[in-house]
């Protein structure tokens, strides 16, 4: 019984400390949150932001309803609710993956302009699919991010 | 009796944590601290507005205020219709769709 009893309190301590440092360093700014739905270009993903609404719904909800019924059990999830959440983590990962393969290939043409460049003695000028320019030639990490 | 006193300590922290979180999150994508700049913009050459995009948010945003409604009236998790399934399958898919053909061309 008393096991019991320091266990509880404990958890009670630990995930109270917990949830106050994690808050405080997302108000302070210690954890950035500015990037959470923007891919690595910078721009704002659909998909990251479609996840992000449907966690939020199903974990609120959750909250909600395991304080409203009072009973200390959790509520039941029905499958629905993870097919929703099946659907919305799905369309992320496949769209994460176009975007990876095409930045893979464009990363894959740049280098190749580029050491055609090269060995053509300099002259950077060329109008490739894709490119714009000196500008691309010479940067042949990544996509044309746009 | 003890322990019990504890779960409802837990319970608030938990209300406190989830909730703060929500706000927190909500109020920095209403004031623009997190970056949702070109969310609706198409990822082609031009960088214009994308239809694709505007009703993938739509019919996320109405499924979600939907589904959230009903939850909060029937007072446990709703069954979740086929039909809305199907409706936030084929947005994705839609969108998914127009994310490889815009990614191939260019």
């Amino acid at each position: 019984m008393v096991l019991k009893i320091i266990t509880a309190w404990g958890l009670v301590v630990f995930v109270g400390l917990l949830a106050g440092i994690i808050l405080w360093k997302i108000l302070t700014g210690r954890i950035d949150l500015t990037k959470l739905v923007s891919e690595t270009n910078g721009d704002a993903s659909m998909s990251r932001f479609q996840f992000l609404v449907f966690t939020f719904v199903v974990v609120l909800m959750w909250v909600y309803l395991f304080f409203y019924n009072g009973d200390g059990k959790f509520p039941d999830i029905p499958p629905g609710v993870l097919g929703l959440m099946g659907i919305s983590g799905g369309a992320y990962v496949v769209s994460k993956g176009i975007q990876k393969s095409f930045e893979g290939e464009q990363a894959k043409a740049d280098a190749k302009r580029l050491n055609a460049a090269a060995l053509g003695g300099g002259n950077v000028i060329n109008a490739g699919a894709g490119g714009d320019g000196g500008a691309n030639a010479a940067d042949a990490g990544g996509g044309t991010g746009a | 009796m003890e322990h019990f006193r504890a779960l409802v300590f837990l319970r608030y922290e938990l209300w406190f944590f989830v909730g703060g979180l929500a706000i927190v999150i909500s109020c920095r994508l209403l004031n623009g601290a997190i970056n949702t700049g070109c969310l609706l913009n198409s990822k082609e050459s031009g960088g214009g507005y994308s239809p694709a995009r505007l009703q993938l948010l739509l019919s996320t945003l109405g499924i979600a205020i939907y589904y959230a409604y009903r939850c909060y009236q029937s007072k446990r998790f709703a069954d979740v219709p086929a039909g809305l399934e199907t409706a936030l399958g084929g947005s994705n898919a839609f969108y998914v769709i127009r994310k490889f053909l815009s990614e191939s061309t260019g």
